[in-house]
């Protein structure tokens, strides 16, 4: 019979090499043992890690990078469809809307982000990429984020950021909502100054700020 | 008469030349490296006289002294990959030089919004120090803007037909070092792949292929190579003028003060 720890490496091998077959097999093996699935989100968060890592090292190119997100992005949807079979309800910590901002067609970090979020517990609406600001608004307003996620991935873009701070003032959502902003070319020094409440530089950042969010909000 | 130190990506070497072809009584000397074949190439084939200087001498540049000096050095392609080391790179290289010249121009844009604060850091030098502008004052934010002249215009252009579309833009040098480029921004390890670089491009959002004319033909091939790049990513082809104002306003513009600073006039 095939150990945790086996599936896990499995898991982990598999996701390294962008083998996708791989890992949805190890997802599945794990599933059929009714193994519980903290453990393996565990890892799979852990491998992406290591993707990332690589990619900033040098390691690695962008399309690896990109091999590996949607792996992530699938097995993550493959694992709640198994959790919700087996009766489990996933309990929302917060919603969090996040998109890109207008003109900006870069999502993978956005992506990646997303799916961090989702499996860290929180309620995504990802509203995509290349977004007016007012539609940016209007989603959080509408959805009633508590995390409002934007980022913009070149200098040129990045002024929709400020629109977006300011427009959420205008029409009195601002004291609802944290906002995070994220991108290439955004630094904390830029986010204090349009009025964010945070910046982030990663995916994992961005977990643990919204966790930060949500603590300061109990 | 003043000298003149110019820090540039390796993607200006048109706009450069075209100054230097258009430039008299102005002795231009490059600083030896890897990055200095295209240039002198183009520079050869224009009969456009220069020397070369070795790093370690630059502070020893020879010409005549009647002459408007101009030390040229040119940096390696995508440093904008990675910011911060674009910036260590560009600032070290000021750090190093800088204090040698009566005039620093930095032919870079934000790049990645790392050069942001450039000429503010340098003001201790107590020389002109600059990096490129749009007429409004606004530094451009990077060599597809300076095509464009301003960030309106390059923002337009960003428009694609529908929402979530990319372009992806080149200039004639970005169109003839594509190939090169597409590696050194991480982007594949095989720029050959054509078809991991289109996962890649899809995946993006890019959609189309703007070509952005800057009314340079030093690289005989950019439309040939346009079309070759439209092709082979299923790309649809925009068309766009541009120019080489930025480039030249900037260079004439520091030329200016500092022969007026200098107590020179320009003929």
């Amino acid at each position: 019979m095939t150990s945790e720890d086996e599936i896990l490496g499995q898991l982990y091998k598999s996701f390294i090499e962008n083998n996708e077959e791989g890992v949805h097999r190890a997802i599945d093996k794990w599933f059929e043992r009714g193994y519980e699935e903290k453990q393996l989100l565990f890892k799979l968060i852990e491998a992406q890690e290591e993707v990332a890592r690589r990619f900033e090292e040098n390691e690695c190119f962008l399309a690896t990078l990109i091999n590996s997100t949607t792996i992530l992005q699938k097995s993550n949807k493959l694992i709640t469809e198994k959790m919700a079979n087996k009766g489990f309800a996933s309990k929302n910590k917060a919603t969090v809307v996040i998109g890109t901002v207008k003109n900006d067609t870069h999502d993978l970090g956005k992506n990646i982000a997303a799916c961090r979020l989702q499996i860290a517990g929180f309620k995504v609406v990802d509203l995509g990429r290349d977004l007016p600001t007012s539609e940016i608004v209007d989603a959080t307003i509408n959805n009633k984020a508590d995390i409002l996620a934007v980022s913009s991935m070149t200098s040129i873009t990045m002024d929709n950021l400020k629109e977006i701070v300011d427009l959420l003032k205008e029409k009195g959502y601002r004291e609802n909502v944290k906002i995070m902003v994220s991108g290439a070319p955004v630094t904390k020094e830029y986010a204090d100054r349009i009025g964010a409440d945070a910046y982030v530089r990663t995916a994992s950042e961005a977990v643990e700020t919204a966790e930060n969010f949500i603590s300061q909000k109990c | 008469m003043p000298s003149l130190y110019i820090v540039s990506c390796r993607m200006f070497e048109d706009e450069l030349v075209h100054i230097f072809e258009e430039e008299e009584n102005t002795n231009l000397l490059i600083v030896e490296n890897e990055n200095t074949e295209g240039i002198e190439r183009k520079l050869n084939e224009l009969s456009i006289k220069y020397e070369k200087i070795a790093p370690e001498n630059i502070d020893k540049y020879p010409g005549n002294k009647e002459d408007f000096i101009v030390v040229l050095h040119l940096l390696e392609f995508a440093l904008d990959a990675e910011p911060s080391l674009l910036k260590d790179k560009v600032y070290k290289t000021i750090e190093d030089n800088g204090k040698y010249f009566d005039g620093i121009l930095v032919f870079y844009g934000l790049c990645g919004n790392v050069l942001g604060s450039l000429e503010e850091d340098f003001a201790h030098l107590n020389i002109p120090v600059r990096i490129l502008k749009d007429a409004y004052g606004n530094i451009v934010d990077d060599c597809i803007c300076t095509a464009f002249g301003n960030r309106e215009s390059y923002m337009e252009a960003m428009q694609g037909d529908e929402r979530g579309e990319g372009t992806y833009f080149l200039t004639p040098m970005q169109a003839a070092n594509w190939r090169e480029m597409l590696v050194l921004a991480k982007l594949t390890p095989d720029p050959n792949n054509n078809e991991m670089t289109k996962t890649v491009f899809d995946y993006s959002g890019y959609k189309n292929v703007g070509k952005v004319d800057t009314g340079l033909h030093y690289e005989k091939d950019f439309e040939d190579t346009v079309e070759e790049f439209a092709t082979l990513f299923d790309f649809k082809k925009r068309n766009f003028t541009g120019s080489t104002k930025i480039t030249d306003q900037n260079y004439y513009s520091i030329k200016k003060d500092m022969l007026r600073e200098s107590g020179q006039f320009e003929l």
